[in-house]
């Protein structure tokens, strides 16, 4: 720098200035006015990876058939853990007009005024909501629905699970007199397991242990994507319930639940849990799924299994049927998960709002979206027409998973505090499982725990978005529940406590713009 | 060099190698599976010879173990056509050189005013400055992006490199602690000389941090080109995404695409690798020891 | 004579307080109200006075990760220090192909956490992953000599030995560190090291005595920044044990907040924790700025 004269420098410095505000300044958006007439929709999705391209072109299929549409996709990582972008635009008013929500997150967004009521949005589209949900599988619908408003439309169901067994392993050690003489003649390797106990059988033939390790398993009943979700199929299975959603109450205690608890709690206790967990600790990647090299020849997988199967062990031939019933228990039990389309609450001009409504109902309920969309992994369309459902007729696998699809009558529980829950299951299950509490224990403490915050949520029941502070552009949402009582309790006293609630507090002008419509 | 030095200069090597060892895993196996086709990644434990040759097929028989595969490039390939890079890789070039620019600039003139300059209070405000840090982001990042909504400039990389303008704590820490090692003598000589603050602190206080500077810009360019959580919640058109949301582009919550991703993870990690070679001459020079620091 | 040049250092710093006036003063404050508020991220703020804090009082949970994190800190940040100064001595001895063991050192902080995550998970796998791979047939050796029945740890599968395997990860992310003192190094005048040569000081006590304190103010800052650091370790513990499994082994402090902050939607019970948490912190930095005050060298007289 001292090389160079003053006025040098001070030209230097003024043009390092001037690019530098004329950067900021340029790296804007284009102006979206250059599409013409069209109106433009942003859609925030999570469909990264593989399922990327299949996207992008289901997308342009809807906008070559809607020339008054264009589309802005974003690629948005949008889980149970990643959805600040989606909080912080809404509060900023920059929200998109689609978004995509996971299945079981509804609830929680549409409680707290994310999400705006497709119902009438429906009607001027000239479909009633009963007839609607009429189309889609039960407990896909009723994922989508809150409180007695529809929030989003389903776009993929995801049947969970199915249960896979190797035969070739199986197969191969019956070949070599591996089966303990009591289990021989009980195992049978063409045809899987029916009954729990059958599969408790199965599995006690098959573990192999060498030393302490254990080196072949048959199944790790808490290894199911997660242990919420695990206790989730083993609870419905045994024939329990999570939720009453007529009362808002959290039955995670149901005395069926804990029998599925105790259950797995018993491959804890046969087997050394930590051997157990070892074997099943992949290398947080699908391709080293235990099941994929051999050492678990029992697992329930979601529909992705098969895509993995086919990519990571295509040789390994495999009996594909659904989860084997529990004593007393459902028959072909099963759930879905999936994902739902959404419509942000601060999309408000009409048109956008109709394109997006057409957007929605043309991936999750036409013929032509259904089968675009079903073209990206893990898509089965949760609308019972479309045509994704006859071309897979002829591919067993896949045949077997629609199977398990039509039976499925459970989906995770439709309540605001959806998140906590999951985490108060998980909690359970592993205290349970390292023996720290009884699983009946462990169920009432999380039963207990999730039902406060769940009373908790719904006491501030009365929606609207908040612009926080005074550099917010206050966000004009409707009350998404005006109209519907405070906690919409038919309990006459929760629901005076829910609607007294909500009017207290200090709202200070400078930090707190409060926004309630008309409320209660 | 004597046998004591050469003794000492054996170990040493023989320390170097053996971590070296643990610390080149991390790199070698992202190379390992960007260019390992996928079948290969279910094989437990995994291979890790890129070359299969006559004598690694002989260890292989002889021991049973899996360890050549055949290696591939169809990970890049894919990697850099399915998802924009080059233009990320634009996009994140830019955010983080300006980070750098303004990084380097406003905290050694904070750096300076709390080191060189002796004022009342100001190990009290220094302390305070430190303490902004000590709150977690996560609950600040609400306020912040209504700041900026307010500003009008979310959806811009203003949010991503104004801060850098207005100097970082942990920057301003580390030049505090490298310009305090600086000779008063010098300082006060120049201000004799008649010299302003401003331009001690240009043509005295700079030249000799070079190492400090060297680093301060290392971690800065490394920071902004990882950053993840403010390229996310700030940007809101694919066109401006960066590297790090790109690469969160190559997973689902159904599945990833290994391969790919890590193709285009190793990418990312050559321009840092090319500025750590740049800058690393700057570290070791000890271009002090001509007597002015004594 | 200019003893107190206030005027010029509040220019030299007016970048920052500009940056503090309009970036920091209104989320700081905005994040004391929410600590006293039912936020839920989403709808307007809601005063209910310390009910958040006396919430966290009597949250088992927050007290076992507020237990976690110090016991997590007070093991990671003498370790990670120590890790780095062997590592910057042995490169600051000039030895042949210094460069390449430099960037070698450095390589792991690089690469990006999503992609050696996976990495991770294999080399602490209890049963096929390298690190008991290799501690197997040593750990066979000793049993064999003294007739123990030592097996390799469970890492992440067990919840004595979850916190050993992050700081494990932690050690190879020491190349930043390593890069500051090896700075630091260069930075100490050969002339010192010639004089004590001179007076017949052995390698130990020219460490001790020139090198220890000329770079005490990088080794006090790494100290800070590594306390502080530690006390909101998020990213790895994220990505390797998101619910802070198994057993709550690994919930940290910054864990249990984003868990409250943005999956529960407790945005005030999360602020009352960041204050909390801020004031620990506050009194930890005090703590160590008082005693190490007499260990830090100045050596240009600057304080």
């Amino acid at each position: 720098m001292g090389k160079y004269k003053p006025i040098v420098r001070v030209i230097m410095a003024a043009a390092g200035v001037a690019a530098l505000a004329a950067f900021i300044v340029l790296a804007r958006p284009p102006d979206p006015s250059d599409r013409g007439a069209r109106t433009v929709l942003g859609i925030w999705h999570p469909w990264g990876g593989p399922t990327l391209e299949c996207f992008e072109q289901s997308v342009s299929a809807f906008t070559k058939s809607h020339p008054a549409i264009a589309c802005d996709l974003l690629y948005v990582p949008n889980d149970m853990a990643n959805n600040q972008k989606f909080y912080t635009a809404v509060i900023g008013n920059c929200a998109p007009e689609v978004i995509y929500v996971d299945g079981p997150q509804v609830a929680e967004w549409a409680e707290r005024g994310l999400l705006t009521d497709l119902g009438p949005l429906l009607k001027e589209f000239g479909r009633d909501p009963q007839e609607l949900a009429g189309e889609f599988f039960a407990p896909c619908w009723r994922q989508c629905v809150y409180k007695g408003k529809v929030w989003a439309i389903t776009y993929c169901a995801d049947p969970n699970f199915a249960f896979f067994w190797n035969k070739d392993a199986f197969r191969k050690a019956v070949a070599r007199g591996e089966i303990a003489s009591e289990y021989r003649g009980k195992v049978d390797p063409e045809k899987g397991p029916a009954t729990i106990a059958e599969m408790d059988i199965y599995n006690d033939a098959i573990t192999r242990k060498e030393g302490d390790r254990i080196v072949r398993v048959g199944i790790i009943p808490w290894g199911m994507y997660g242990r919420a979700n695990s206790l989730f199929t083993w609870g419905w299975a045994f024939g329990g319930e999570f939720y009453d959603a007529a009362h808002f109450k959290v039955t995670a205690n149901d005395p069926r639940i804990v029998m599925a608890l105790d259950w797995m709690c018993s491959y804890a206790r046969k087997y050394d849990v930590r051997s157990m967990a070892a074997l099943q600790s992949t290398f947080g990647s699908n391709e080293q799924n235990p099941f994929f090299i051999g050492r678990q020849v029992m697992q329930l997988f979601h529909i992705g299994g098969l895509d993995e199967l086919a990519r990571y062990a295509p040789n390994l031939e495999c009996g594909i049927t659904s989860i084997p019933q529990p004593q007393g228990g459902e028959k072909d039990s099963a759930w879905v998960g999936g994902w739902t389309v959404a419509i942000p609450s601060t999309a408000t001009d009409p048109a956008k709002r109709r394109a997006a409504m057409e957007y929605i109902l043309w991936a999750c309920a036409s013929t032509e979206g259904t089968r675009l969309a079903s073209r990206t992994l893990a898509a089965y369309p949760g609308w019972k027409a479309a045509p994704f459902f006859s071309e897979v007729a002829g591919n067993p696998r896949a045949a077997a998973f629609v199977e398990i699809l039509r039976k499925a009558a459970h989906q995770r529980p439709v309540m605001p505090a959806q998140a906590f829950y999951m985490d108060q299951l998980d909690r359970a299950v592993d205290r349970a499982l390292r023996g720290e509490l009884t699983p009946e224990r462990a169920l009432d403490e999380a039963t207990r725990n999730t039902q406060a915050m769940l009373d908790k949520v719904l006491a501030r029941s009365g929606g609207g978005v908040s612009g926080v502070g005074v550099w917010s552009p206050i966000c004009k949402a409707p009350d998404p529940f005006a109209g519907v009582p405070a906690g919409c309790q038919p309990d006459a006293e929760s629901g005076a406590k829910g609607s007294g609630a909500s009017r207290i507090g200090l709202q200070t002008p400078l930090l707190q713009t409060p926004l309630r419509g008309g409320g209660p | 060099m004597n046998r004591q030095s050469r003794a000492k200069a054996l170990l040493g090597h023989a320390a170097l190698v053996a971590l070296s060892f643990a610390y080149v895993l991390p790199f070698a196996w992202l190379v390992t599976t960007s260019l390992q086709p996928d079948q290969e990644r279910s094989v437990v434990p995994p291979a890790f010879i890129p070359a299969p040759s006559a004598g690694v097929e002989a260890i292989e028989k002889a021991t049973g173990m899996h360890l050549a595969y055949e290696p591939t490039l169809i990970h890049y390939e894919r990697g850099l056509t399915r998802v924009p890079v080059l233009c990320f890789f634009r996009n994140t070039v830019l955010v983080s050189a300006l980070t750098v620019v303004g990084t380097i600039l406003s905290s050694s003139l904070a750096a300076y005013g709390f080191s060189i300059l002796r004022w009342r209070g100001r190990d009290a405000v220094f302390f305070i400055m430190l303490a902004t840090m000590m709150l977690p982001r996560q609950v600040t990042m609400v306020p912040v992006f209504l700041i900026w909504r307010g500003l009008g400039l979310v959806d811009t990389f203003a949010p991503l490199v104004a801060p850098a303008f207005f100097g970082t704590p942990f920057f301003i820490f580390l030049f505090r602690q490298f310009f305090l090692t600086i000779p008063r003598d010098l300082v006060e000589a120049a201000r004799m000389d008649g010299a302003g603050e401003l331009r001690i602190w240009a043509r005295i206080v700079m030249p000799l941090s070079t190492p400090a500077i060297a680093v301060v810009g290392l971690f800065a360019f490394l920071g902004a080109w990882n950053d993840f959580l403010g390229p996310l919640i700030y940007l809101a058109h694919q066109g401006r995404y960066t590297l790090s949301l790109g690469l969160a582009m190559f997973s689902t919550q159904y599945g990833t695409e290994f391969g790919q991703m890590m193709a285009v993870a190793t990418l990312m990690t050559i321009p840092i690798i090319i500025l750590f070679f740049l800058a690393q001459k700057t570290f070791i020079q000890g271009i002090k020891t001509s007597g002015m620091k004594m | 004579m200019n003893s107190n040049q206030w005027k010029k250092g509040l220019l030299f710093i007016s970048p920052l307080l500009v940056g503090f006036a309009v970036f920091t003063i209104y989320p700081v404050a905005a994040s004391i109200w929410y600590s006293f508020c039912d936020y839920d991220v989403i709808r307007p703020t809601r005063f209910v006075g310390l009910a958040n804090f006396a919430e966290l009082a009597a949250d088992e949970r927050f007290i076992h990760s507020l237990w976690n994190t110090l016991a997590f800190t007070v093991l990671v940040v003498p370790l990670t220090m120590l890790t780095a100064l062997v590592l910057a001595f042995l490169l600051n001895m000039k030895l042949r192909g210094q460069a390449l063991y430099r960037t070698i050192f450095f390589l792991p902080s690089i690469v990006p956490l999503v992609a050696s995550s996976v990495l991770w998970l294999w080399l602490l796998n209890p049963d096929y992953g390298l690190i008991n791979m290799c501690l197997r047939p040593a750990l066979d050796v000793v049993n064999a000599l003294t007739g123990t029945h030592l097996t390799p740890p469970g890492w992440l599968v067990d919840p004595a030995w979850t916190k050993p395997a992050l700081i494990l990860m932690c050690l190879w992310g020491v190349g930043g560190s390593m890069i500051m003192y090896l700075a630091a190094l260069g930075d100490v005048p050969v002339a010192l090291y010639e004089a004590a040569e001179i007076d017949g000081a052995s390698a130990w006590r020219k460490t001790w005595h020139i090198t220890l304190p000329m770079i005490s103010p990088v080794l006090f800052f790494t100290l800070i920044m590594g306390i502080i650091g530690a006390m909101q370790f998020f990213d790895q513990a994220w990505v390797m044990t998101p619910n802070g499994q198994p057993g709550d082994a690994t919930l940290f402090y910054s864990l249990y907040l984003f868990a409250n902050a943005f999956l529960y939607l407790r945005m005030g019970l999360a602020s009352a924790q960041a204050w909390v948490l801020f004031v620990v912190i506050v009194i930890a930095t005090i703590v160590v700025f008082r005693s190490t005050r007499r260990f830090v060298y100045y050596g240009g007289e600057g304080i």
